[in-house]
């Protein structure tokens, strides 16, 4: 049952292989201070460090974000992202709400503009707007307690990606960094049934979605 | 590294699927199934008094038996077609669809799918729309009329017409005349939590109206049963869910039917 887009699982695997020479030579290239916020201090600390726009993802067509870098070399960020799918692929119009935690080990910097994140991985947990007879956090009563066992209103995804990023040097600029990223996303139900199915291959249950972070400059 | 690193982001562009939601309605893949499969198993079984057919059901979440369900029955050169009992998926989601979907599609009999409980949730129906057909739908193989019906009356408001007493009106004064007998699939068998109270006798009645009922089939129960539901004679055969490694075989003649469930 493997689905013939299976090609994008060696494309992964060659882009993580390729990039760790990179990493293991991390420490001497690696400029830490290009993810470091060292301007942001006081009540500044609670304003977002970037903005995204995201394609696909299980939260709608497009959404978008607003987050926060941190970590001792900003290794984690964390989301509030708004989706909306349209009406063309459902019953209605739905606008989904997701918060979303990432967490990026390495940054390797390429040059003096340009710095790869060659492994990107992170938990999200999504929402969708919707009639409550269709979409549900509790089961409506009359299952009579518990028929379905599980929740139509929130799935939970577990992803990998990479990501590239341009470094703004421009004192004038309001953008400190412009980041594309790609993701690959499995939510737990099909990761459930991938544990008891052997016929599933990990292409039938990835997901690929693809976005851009604006790093702010406060 | 920054042209290596694009070319990978173009590849994946073009090489992976992406999902808005869980639950869209996008399809990818094969469509409208039955109205390719239903003239394939009429003109199959046509001028035919004797055949055989599979039934299974409730295939949710079991990927392995599913499969190892389609290399057993193409092992066999004596089944005419596969009835699905439906409840193709657990959670109603359009890749639980296209997954089972690609499955029964390497099946070397023509078959056809019932809407399922399961399969009914959230934008479940739709999908199953778009993939299969409606879901109230009937064909004939050899003399006998196979009468196939959405029976979750639990998955829809109240007052909704599930089951749908039009179609069956309809199926009646449309009966066609070179047939003479008829069986009635369904996902829920009547009197079960899907289809209860008046509702469960009203459609058993109007059920016995169709000439020469010879047999009701369901699934939804998950285990091979066989009920005399009403106390009137017309049993209720009941299939067991795939993970169980189980179906049921029909053989239709011109004396009526047997059937046999098998374990594979």
């Amino acid at each position: 049952m493997k689905r013939s887009y299976s090609k994008c699982w060696v494309l992964l695997v060659v882009a993580l292989l390729g990039t760790l020479p990179l990493v293991a030579q991390s420490r001497a290239v690696v400029c830490p201070s290009q993810r470091l916020h060292a301007d942001y201090a006081g009540w500044k600390r609670l304003m977002p460090t970037h903005f995204k726009a995201q394609y696909a993802g299980g939260m709608g067509v497009a959404s978008v974000a607003f987050g926060w870098d941190y970590g001792r070399k900003n290794q984690f960020e964390t989301d509030l992202q708004i989706g909306y799918l349209p009406k063309e692929y459902s019953t209605q119009n739905h606008a989904t709400f997701s918060l979303r935690q990432h967490w990026m080990p390495w940054n390797i910097r390429c040059c003096d503009r340009f710095g790869i994140e060659p492994f990107s991985c992170g938990l999200y947990a999504s929402l969708i707007t919707g009639p409550g007879e269709d979409y549900w956090m509790r089961e409506p009563e009359k299952y009579e307690g518990s028929y379905y066992r599980f929740m139509t209103r929130m799935r939970i995804y577990l992803y990998v990606g990479q990501r590239a990023t341009y470094y703004i040097k421009r004192p004038s600029s309001a953008l400190r960094s412009v980041t594309l990223y790609y993701e690959l996303s499995a939510k737990e139900v099909d990761l459930l049934a991938k544990m008891t199915n052997s016929a599933l291959g990990l292409s039938d249950i990835f997901y690929f979605s693809c976005g851009v972070k604006f790093g702010l400059k406060l | 590294m920054k042209n290596l690193f694009y070319s990978i982001l173009c590849l994946f562009l073009t090489a992976c699927q992406s999902e808005y939601h869980a639950y869209d309605t996008r399809i990818d893949g094969q469509r409208h199934i039955h109205a390719k499969q239903i003239p394939t198993i009429e003109t199959a079984t046509k001028g035919k008094s004797s055949f055989r057919f599979a039934f299974i059901t409730d295939t949710q979440r079991w990927y392995d038996d599913s499969e190892a369900l389609v290399n057993h029955l193409n092992g066999k050169d004596d089944i005419d077609f596969v009835i699905h009992g439906g409840d193709l998926t657990d959670w109603g989601l359009r890749a639980e669809f296209e997954l089972q979907r690609d499955i029964f599609r390497h099946l070397k009999q023509p078959h056809v799918v019932l809407l399922g409980n399961h399969d009914c949730l959230v934008t479940g129906e739709l999908i199953y729309e778009e993939i299969y057909g409606a879901p109230d739908f009937a064909f004939t193989a050899g003399d006998v009329r196979f009468i196939c019906l959405n029976t979750n009356a639990l998955e829809y408001p109240a007052g909704s017409n599930v089951p749908n007493f039009d179609f069956l009106a309809e199926e009646l004064t449309n009966y066609p005349a070179e047939v003479r007998r008829t069986i009635a699939v369904m996902h829920a068998a009547p009197l079960s939590d899907q289809l209860s109270g008046d509702e469960a006798v009203a459609f058993h009645e109007t059920l016995n109206q169709f000439p020469n009922l010879m047999v009701c089939i369901a699934g939804h129960d998950h285990h091979y049963k066989v009920n005399d539901l009403f106390e009137d004679g017309m049993l209720y055969i009941h299939g067991a869910s795939i993970e169980k490694r189980s179906y049921i075989l029909f053989t239709i003649d011109e004396d009526g039917y047997k059937y046999e469930e098998i374990l594979f």
